[in-house]
C-alpha cells in the first residue's frame, strides 16, 4: 500500500541530479583548491622536500620575521595605494564619463562608449607593453609629445623611478579599466526615469543639483558594487606589474603588490627559491584580506544602502 | 493674476512638426482640460508650457510676462506627472520640500508650507514614509502636494489619474475638482479620457494631430461639436455616423438621403451646401429611441446588447452595414439577432460636410442644460 506521506519522504534524487554538474565543477575547481591552499599553508618542507605539519609557523615567519615581513607589508601597502588610486581616479572618471554619455545632447555617444571601452577588451600584457614603449625615455613618444605641447620639462622616466612607478602603473590600469565603471554606472543612469529628472527641473534644480540630489543617490548601489569589484580586482592584480616591471616589481620593489609577492614566493625568482607552502600562506593571506574587505562591504556598507524601486 | 496666453505656438522635432500653431487664452482660475487621442500633441503642449521642451516658434505668456526662454522654475508653474515622479530615495516630507529647499527658503517656512499642504491632502501622517511604502492614491496626493507647496500660479497635470484603478480615479477626480475651487489657481490638465475632461473642465480644448480642433465649455462641445472628430470624441458611447447626400434644403432643416435608403431631416443651417453634396449625419446613442415614431426611423439587426442596469447599449447593423449604437432603456427586452426599428428626432441630428465641419444647428440639442449635464454625467459614470 503506498501512502501519500511515504511518497513525500522519499529522498529527492532529482534535486541532487540537477545540482550535481554545477556542484561538481564548483567543488573541483573552486572549493577544493581553496581548502587545499589553506591546508598547505600549515606545512613546511625540509631540505629533502619532505613535507611536515608546522602549524602557523609560516604565518609567524611571514608577519614577524623581518626578511619576510618587510616585503609583505611593502606589498600590502603598495597594493592599498594601488586600490586608493583606482578609487580616486578610475571610479570618479567612470562616473563622470557615464554622466556625459547619458546626456541626451551628446552626439556620437555610442562611438565614445565603444572607444572608451576598447582598452578593457585588450590583453593586459599588450597594454603593459604598449605603455612601456610609450613612456620609455629612450624611444618612447611621450617625451616628444610633451615637448610639442610645451610641457617637455615635466617629462620623467616615470616607470623607472621608485617614487612614481607604482602610481604610473596604477594610472595605466585606470586607463585600461575605466570602461567598466563607466558602463555599469551608465546603465544605472539610463534606468532612472526621465520623469524624475523633469520633476527635478520643474522643482528648480540646475543640472548639477539634479545630478547631486537625484541621480547620485539613485546610482549609489551601483557605485558600491563598482567599488567592491575594484577592490577584489586590485588585490588580485598581478599581470600588469609583471608585464611592465617583471617579477621583481622594481625599482627596488617599489611597485611590488600582493600578486607579484605571491609569484616570487611560490615559484621563486632569480636568487629566491620557490616554496609551495610559503606561497600557500601568502595566497591564504590574500584570500583573507579580500574576504574581510568584501564582508565589510556586505555587512556594513550594503546594509545601509537602500535599493529604490524606480 | 496669471492668465496664460499661447500665440501660434509651434513645435517640431527635426523636420517633423508635432504642433501646428496653437492659440489659446486661459483666464486666471480657469480649469482647462487638453483632451485628445494619444499622439495628438497634448502632452507636448503641456511640456512646452512647463518649459521642459523648447518652443520652436510662437509666444507663450504667463501673467504679463513672456516666458519662452525662462526655465521652468521661474515660470510660476508646478507640474504633476503621470508616473507621479516622486523621488524614490526621499521621504514624503523631503519630496514635498525639495523645490522650496532648492529655492533657498528657510527651514520654518518650508516646514509650515509642507504641513499645510499635507493637511489639505490628508497625508500629514505619511510625511516620514518613503514613496514605495505608499499606495497609488497616496503617491498621487504627494505628487499634488509637491505642486501645492510651491504656490504656483498655474498647475499642470499630465494624465494624473491614469495610473489609478477605476474606483480611486473617480474619487480623486472629484477631489481635484474640489481642490481647484479651494486653491483658485489656474489648472491645465491633460487627459485622453473625455469623461475626466467633461466633469473637470471649465473649458475643454480638443486636440487632434497637433491642432486645436475645438475649444469651449463641456456643454458647447457636447451640443455643438465643430467637427466630426469632436462629435465622435465627446460622449460615450461614441456618436453614430451615417453617410448620406443632401436631398432637399429648407430654412428650418435639410433633408438627407441616407446610405441605407432612409430619408432624414436634420435641423441645421444649410450654409453653402447644395443638393447632392455628400454629408455625414451624426446622432448620439442617447438621442436614438427604441420606437419608430420619434422622427427618422432606422431599422437593422441587433449584433450585441450590453446591459448596464439603468441602460442597455444596443449595437445594431443597418441594411448597408453601418454600425450603430443605441442607448436603450434598462428594461429593454431586445435580444441579439432580433430585427428592430429605432428613430431619432431631427433636432437631435448633427450634420457634417465633406470637410468634416459641422453645420450650425438651429436648435440646441436639448431642452434644459442642467438636465442634460446630469444625463451626461450619468453616461460618463457608466463608461468607467
Amino acid at each position: 500500500m503506498s501512502h501519500p506521506s511515504s511518497i513525500q519522504r522519499r529522498f529527492p534524487w532529482h534535486i541532487l541530479f540537477f545540482l550535481a554538474p554545477g556542484l561538481l565543477i564548483y567543488v573541483t575547481f573552486s572549493v577544493y583548491p581553496l581548502l587545499d591552499t589553506l591546508w598547505l599553508g600549515l606545512f613546511q618542507e625540509d631540505a629533502t622536500g619532505q613535507r611536515f605539519f608546522a602549524g602557523i609557523s609560516n604565518y609567524q615567519t611571514l608577519l614577524l620575521d623581518a626578511a619576510w615581513s618587510e616585503p609583505f607589508w611593502n606589498a600590502l601597502w603598495n597594493n592599498t595605494k594601488f586600490f586608493i588610486i583606482h578609487m580616486l581616479v578610475q571610479n570618479p572618471i567612470g562616473l563622470f564619463l557615464a554622466a556625459l554619455l547619458s546626456s541626451p545632447r551628446l552626439r556620437l555617444s555610442n562611438t565614445y562608449r565603444t572607444l572608451i571601452f576598447m582598452p578593457t577588451m585588450l590583453s593586459v600584457v599588450i597594454i603593459g607593453f604598449v605603455w612601456q614603449l610609450l613612456l620609455s625615455p629612450i624611444w618612447g613618444i611621450s617625451e616628444g609629445f610633451l615637448y610639442s605641447i610645451g610641457l617637455g620639462q615635466y617629462f620623467d622616466a616615470w616607470l623607472g623611478k621608485e617614487s612614481s612607478s607604482l602610481i604610473t602603473l596604477a594610472l595605466i590600469s585606470v586607463w585600461q579599466f575605466v570602461g567598466i565603471p563607466m558602463m555599469l554606472i551608465y546603465a544605472a543612469m539610463l534606468s532612472i526615469p526621465d520623469d524624475l529628472i523633469d520633476a527635478s527641473v520643474v522643482d528648480g534644480s540646475n543640472a548639477w543639483q539634479t545630478f547631486w540630489n537625484i541621480k547620485l543617490p539613485l546610482i549609489l548601489p551601483t557605485i558600491g558594487m563598482v567599488s567592491i569589484l575594484t577592490f577584489v580586482a586590485n588585490f588580485n592584480a598581478f599581470e600588469l606589474v609583471y608585464a611592465v616591471k617583471g617579477a621583481l616589481a622594481g625599482p627596488n620593489f617599489s611597485s611590488d603588490i600582493m600578486g607579484t609577492l605571491f609569484y616570487r614566493t611560490f615559484f621563486g625568482f632569480q636568487l629566491q627559491s620557490g616554496s609551495i607552502t610559503m606561497g600557500a600562506a601568502v595566497a591564504t593571506l590574500m584570500f583573507l584580506i579580500i574576504l574581510v574587505g568584501v564582508m565589510l562591504y556586505l555587512f556594513v556598507v550594503q546594509r545601509r544602502m537602500k535599493r529604490f524601486q524606480l | 493674476m496669471a492668465d496664460v496666453k499661447l500665440s501660434n505656438i509651434k513645435k517640431s522635432y527635426g523636420d517633423t512638426p508635432v504642433l501646428h500653431g496653437i492659440d489659446l487664452d486661459i483666464k486666471h482660475g480657469e480649469f482647462v482640460v487638453l483632451v485628445g487621442a494619444s499622439g495628438c500633441g497634448k502632452s507636448t503642449l503641456l511640456r512646452l508650457i512647463a518649459g521642459l521642451e523648447d518652443i520652436s516658434s510662437g509666444e507663450l505668456c504667463i501673467g504679463e510676462q513672456q516666458v519662452n526662454s525662462l526655465p521652468p522654475s521661474q515660470r510660476g508653474i508646478a507640474m504633476v506627472f503621470q508616473s507621479y515622479a516622486l523621488y524614490p530615495h526621499m521621504t514624503v516630507f523631503k519630496n514635498m520640500s525639495y523645490g522650496l529647499k532648492i529655492a533657498g527658503k528657510g527651514k520654518d517656512f518650508i516646514d509650515a508650507k509642507v504641513r499645510d499642504a499635507a493637511k489639505i491632502l490628508h497625508i500629514d501622517h505619511l510625511l516620514e514614509r518613503l514613496p514605495r511604502e505608499l499606495s497609488g492614491g497616496q503617491r498621487q496626493r504627494v505628487a499634488i502636494g509637491r505642486a501645492i507647496v510651491r504656490d504656483p500660479n498655474v498647475f499642470l497635470f499630465d494624465e494624473p489619474l491614469s495610473n489609478l484603478d477605476a474606483a480611486l480615479r473617480v474619487k480623486t477626480r472629484v477631489e481635484i475638482g474640489k481642490l481647484h475651487k479651494e486653491l483658485g489657481a489656474t489648472i491645465i490638465y491633460v487627459t485622453h479620457d473625455q469623461v475626466e475632461a467633461m466633469t473637470l473642465g471649465d473649458k475643454i480644448v480638443v486636440m487632434n494631430q497637433g491642432r486645436v480642433e475645438q475649444c469651449g465649455t463641456p456643454l458647447e462641445l457636447y451640443q455643438h461639436p465643430a467637427t466630426r472628430f469632436v462629435g465622435g470624441f465627446i460622449g460615450s458611447p461614441k456618436m453614430n455616423f451615417i453617410e448620406g447626400k443632401v436631398a432637399a434644403i429648407s430654412p428650418e432643416h435639410i433633408e438627407i438621403q441616407l446610405s441605407n435608403g432612409c430619408r432624414s431631416r436634420a435641423c441645421v443651417e444649410a450654409g453653402d451646401l447644395k443638393i447632392g453634396d455628400a454629408v455625414t449625419l451624426g446622432v448620439r446613442p442617447e438621442h436614438i429611441e427604441e420606437r419608430s415614431d420619434a422622427g427618422t426611423p432606422l431599422s437593422g439587426e441587433v449584433s450585441l446588447v450590453e446591459r448596464l442596469g439603468e441602460a442597455s447599449f444596443i449595437y445594431m447593423t443597418l441594411s448597408d452595414d453601418t454600425e450603430m449604437v443605441v442607448r436603450g432603456s434598462g428594461e429593454s427586452t431586445v435580444t441579439t439577432c432580433e430585427h428592430i426599428e429605432v428613430s431619432f428626432a431631427p433636432h437631435n441630428a448633427h450634420v457634417f460636410d465633406s470637410n468634416d465641419r459641422a453645420l450650425r444647428r438651429l436648435k440646441p440639442g436639448n431642452v434644459h442644460s442642467t438636465a442634460q449635464l446630469a444625463e451626461l454625467k450619468a453616461v460618463g459614470q457608466e463608461a468607467l
